[in-house]
Order: structure tokens, then sequence, then C-alpha cells
């Protein structure tokens, strides 16, 4: 029994940040809460610390509702995107700064500090100043620091997104390797696929102050629950159709799409929404793009076009590199969705 | 660029400035202070000899030095009292929506535009027995055969800290305002309350700004006399009371040899300040 988000609400003025968002985190899982910038990840993660109030709902932990209790009652570190670090201390001093709250001498202390401090790989750096340590430097003086007071929980509001891509890598490999160690849960919000696909056991997709889906990242990208998870999970095309008896036809055209496909068991006369990859487009389809550029990817060419505005990236089935083509998209390896599915 | 024309175009560029602040600020002081050594009564520039005898009579004996004192003890602990009511007010604002923060600066900015003479006006009537607080507290039966609550000790130093609160708050509302607010957040996630959290994680991050707010308040006061001169008995006035008479009184050079003492004193207490507390400061980073 781990961390639970029940039917929350989170309301300011006028504006809904969270609608109705439920969550489940099993004890010694990570998961990573990922979504465009103000779909509500950052808010669900500070109801979950207890600094945000909900305006309903429930947060339980361990079985126990802990909807009102303090921050420091829910036995949670956290990591801000800022990382919080307090300027007026050393490395060593902040990471001691949270064990003066426990019962604890100040070698006990101390030791402790250190023994955190070593395992981020910190430890000769005890005595810098903030302001003399790099990013990469102080993102692990924070981490050792949530981890101080022994959390069953660690919450990290994008850690990483202010460090280059390699030390990136590096932090989050590290991060795995502790949340393992310690068997604690972790939940990292994060705007970057990439990041939550690779560190976390389980992704919430968020959007528009709603969990969308959570799944793993197999889950996600095979089986998207809704044109949102198709759309910004697998960073797929999207073209809006409608159906009739023979095919799917573009919206609002006589554009075949892609032939009846009986399987899918879509309804005459309705609207969808198709979302597909690069490699799901045929040669037998009647939507035209104009080809903006080629690349090769390695045995495999790609042409960037413009669709209706829209930059879509799709295999080049043609030969020689046309400046317009017409393609259909293979539905058994794209997501449909009801248009009025979206919101 | 090479460092060495980077220094040149740098010259070049301040020197019309550094020339214009030679010429109308500088030389005036030096020939103004230069009238300290004068002989008591005759500026030099009409015909007194250069004499030490200001100086002279300055120590004489320890009147002026233990006015000087006294002075420099008031302006320390009006910038302490100003800065310990300031600074959590500022933190309120601060934590303000932009509206109300913003219109909490407007006021602040309302009350600095208020000058020095009318503040103190007002609180001579606002501390007065006919008008004022001492006879309406009678009036409700609140007091006793009150009296007017100036001129007094008390009086003044309450002014000289109300005057200052605003140039106090309007120094630290910037600092407060941009200082990251996950700073408390975790730290009240350590567990530590908000109290705790502002003694522990507010102020020492903020010393910075803090320590350059009381310099400022320090400097700015030690200079004052309106609100001594008005509010004070003649035995709390401030040491530029005594410069003040000196000047309505045309013993310039007198007056010059007074101020003169009282800037090298401040000059002397703000740097030996610095080179013990600023550095520490200068080292923190801003947030």
């Amino acid at each position: 029994m781990g961390l639970e988000a029940r039917d929350v609400f989170v309301t300011m003025g006028q504006t809904a940040i969270l609608k109705g968002v439920d969550l489940d985190i099993a004890p010694g899982k990570f998961i990573a809460l990922l979504g465009p910038s103000g779909c509500g990840k950052t808010t669900l993660l500070r109801v979950l610390a207890g600094l945000q109030e909900v305006s309903n709902g429930a947060v339980f932990f361990e079985g126990k509702n802990i909807t009102s209790a303090k921050p420091a009652e829910r036995n949670c570190g956290m990591v801000f995107q800022s990382l919080a670090l307090f300027p007026h201390l050393n490395v060593v001093e902040n990471v001691m700064f949270p064990l003066k709250k426990l019962d604890l001498t100040k070698s006990e202390r101390l030791d402790r500090a250190l023994s955190l401090l070593e395992m981020v790989h910190m430890v000769e750096f005890r005595d810098r100043p903030m302001s003399r340590i790099s990013g990469g430097q102080a993102q692990r003086v924070a981490i050792a620091r949530a981890l101080a007071q022994e959390p069953k929980l660690l919450l990290l509001d994008e850690p990483f997104s202010a460090l280059d891509a390699e030390l990136r890598e590096e932090l989050r490999t590290e991060i795995r390797v502790i949340q393992r160690k310690l068997g604690i849960s972790v939940v990292m919000v994060t705007h970057d696929q990439n990041e939550a696909f690779t560190v976390s056991d389980v992704v919430g997709v968020m959007n528009n102050g709603k969990m969308e889906q959570v799944g793993t990242p197999d889950d996600l990208m095979s089986k998207p629950t809704s044109s949102f998870v198709a759309k910004f999970v697998g960073q797929r095309n999207h073209i809006s159709c409608f159906y009739r008896a023979d095919g799917l036809y573009e919206a609002g055209t006589n554009n075949l799409v892609s032939p009846a496909c009986s399987s899918l068991n879509l309804s005459p006369y309705t609207k969808y929404d198709l979302y597909y990859s690069s490699e799901a487009i045929t040669t037998s389809g009647q939507i035209e793009a104009e080809a903006l550029y080629y690349r090769n990817l390695g045995g495999r060419n790609e042409i960037c076009a413009r669709y209706k505005g829209q930059t879509i990236w799709i295999d080049n089935l043609w030969s020689g590199q046309p400046h317009r083509v017409s393609f259909g998209v293979d539905l058994s390896e794209s997501f449909i969705f009801r248009a009025n599915d979206e919101d | 660029m090479t460092r060495t024309n980077s220094t040149r175009a740098t010259l070049l560029t301040t020197l019309p400035v550094l020339l214009f602040v030679l010429l109308t600020s500088v030389l005036p002081i030096c020939f103004l202070l230069s009238n300290a050594f004068s002989e008591s009564g005759t500026a030099l520039d009409q015909g007194g000899g250069w004499s030490l005898e200001n100086f002279r009579e300055i120590f004489y004996d320890s009147y002026y030095v233990g006015r000087m004192l006294y002075t420099v003890a008031l302006v320390v602990l009006v910038s302490i009292l100003t800065l310990m009511l300031a600074m959590p007010l500022t933190v309120i604002i601060a934590r303000l929506k932009n509206f109300w923060r913003s219109t909490w600066v407007v006021l602040l900015l309302t009350s600095l535009a208020l000058s020095e003479v009318l503040t103190a006006y007002a609180w001579q009537i606002i501390l007065s027995k006919s008008s004022g607080l001492p006879g309406w507290l009678e009036g409700l039966g609140l007091l006793t055969d009150a009296n007017s609550w100036w001129p007094g000790f008390p009086a003044m130093l309450l002014v000289l800290v109300y005057f200052s609160i605003p140039i106090a708050m309007v120094m630290l509302l910037p600092p407060l305002s941009r200082m990251d607010g996950s700073l408390s957040d975790t730290a009240r996630m350590m567990g530590f309350s908000k109290i705790e959290v502002f003694w522990r994680v507010t102020l020492p991050v903020l010393r910075r700004p803090i320590f350059q707010t009381g310099l400022l308040l320090f400097l700015l006061n030690s200079g004052g006399f309106v609100i001594s001169q008005q509010l004070g008995r003649p035995s709390d006035w401030m040491f530029s009371v005594f410069i003040a008479d000196f000047m309505r009184s045309f013993n310039v050079p007198f007056a010059v040899a007074l101020a003169l003492c009282l800037l090298l004193t401040v000059v002397v207490l703000v740097g030996v300040t610095y080179l013990a507390f600023g550095r520490e400061g200068a080292n923190s980073r801003d947030v």
C-alpha cells in the first residue's frame, strides 16, 4: 500500500488547476508525471507534498488519510525545480539542515550527512559554499538533502531541466540506482518524454488538469487510451477524418485516407481523429502534402512535409524527391479516436 | 577587444562623468570643508587664516564627543528597530498578489514623498494633548492627567523609526520578492515552523540586503536633525542640530568642523562595519 490520490481537485481563484485526478503509487516504484507546461503536474506534486491544499478529494499514504497533514508529517523529501539549496550554508550544512529536526547529536548529524554526500559522490566538496559548485553538483546535494530525513517518498519537480544532456543522463541513472538501493517510492515531474520513459516504472500522462493515462512506457506507446496520449507520447501526425461506409476520408473533402477497416468497428458518418507515425503511411491514399525537405536516416528516407499548416514527418515511399506527395494511412498501425473524445 | 583597449574605453567613457562629479561635488565640498581649518568665526574666503582652533574647541572637553557618541548610538538603535519592524512587514507584503504588492509600494513611495518637516509636525499633533492621542485617551477615560507625549526621547525615537520604515521596506521589498519561495517550502517540508523558517532561512538568505539597508539607514539618519529638533528635548538632540545651530549663527567654520568630525566618524564606522560583516554578505548569492 503506497500513495494514493483520489479525485483530487485544486482550484485557484476561478481557475481549476486539477480536475479530479486519481493516482496510485505502489511502494518502491518510480513514477513520472508527464505532460505539457501548465497541465497541473507540479500542482499535483505539491498536493502530494502537502504544500498545496486540495479543494476536493483525498490523499492517502500507506492507507492513512493525509489530505490535511502538514508537509513535515508526510515523511517525504522533495527536490524543487530551483533545487532550493540554502545559499547561506555550505554543502554539508545544507545536508545537515533537515537533520536538526531529528533527535540526533551533532556528530551523528554530521556522520549521516557525510554518508549521504558519499552516496551522491559529493563528499570531497563538503565544505564548498553553494556559489562554488556546478549545476550538476548542486543537483546531487539537493538529492542528498531530500534523502536526509529518510523519507519513504521522494518527490522530484523537473530536477534535471537545467542540466545539459550528458549530465542529465548521468543523474537519471544515479537517482534510479539510489531509489532501488533505498527501496523508496519516487514521483518525478517532467515534460521530457525521453526522461520519463528511461527512468520510471510507470508514467502518468497529464493534460489540462486531468490524468489522461497511467501505464508503463510500453502501454503508453502501444495502447494510448486518448487522442492526447496518442499525439503527445508518440509524437504522431494528426488528420481529422470522417468515416463513411467505404472508408475513412479527410474531413471536409473526398480525399481517401484509408479503405474501410471492419476490425476497428468505426461508426459511419462520424468524425474521427487519426494519429499515425511516420512508418504508417501508404501510397494508396489521397492526402496531399507539400514536401519541404528530405532526410536520410540510414536505410530510411523521411520527408518533412507541410499538411494543412502542420509539419509532418512521413516515410519517403516514392522514387526521387517529389515536390508534392499523395499518401494514405495504414489504420492497423495508427490510433483512431472519436473527435469528440478530445477535450 | 583586448583588455588594454577595454580599460582605455572604460576610462574614456567615465572620464567626463568623473570630471563633472569633481567640478560640481568634490571641489565645492573640499572648499567648504577647508573652512573647518580656518579661524573660528571667520571663513577662509572672508580673510580668516588657517587654524586648528575649531577642532581644539570641539575636543576641549567631552561635550561634543559625548553628543557624537550619543548620535551614533541613537542612529544604530533607530536602524536596528527599523529593520526589526520593516522586515516582517516586508515579508508579508512580498507574499501578496501583484496588485496588492504594487499598491503597497505606491503607498510607501507616497509616504516617502512627505518631507521630514511635515512628518515631524504631523507627529507633534498626534502626540499632543490638545488634539492628539493623549487627549483622546484621556477623553475615553483610559488616561488620567495626560500630558503631551512630546518633546522627549521616546517621541523622537518613534518618529525617527516611523520615517525610516518606508525607506527600509522599499529597499527590502525587491530582494524579498525575488527570493525563491521554494526555500521556505523546503524548510517547511523538513518540519520547521513558519517562525523558524523566518529566522533560519529568510533572514540568513537575505543578510546582504538587510546589511545594506541597515547601512543606508545609518547613513541617512546620521545627518538628520529636523525630527530630532522638533520632537526631542535639547538633551535628546542629535549632532546635526548643533551643526545647523552654528550655521544659523553664521559660525560656518565651526559648523563645518563639527560636520567634518561627524563625516569622518560615520565613514570610519561604515568602513569598519563593512570590513567586519560586509564581505561575508557580499559573498552570498543574490536570491
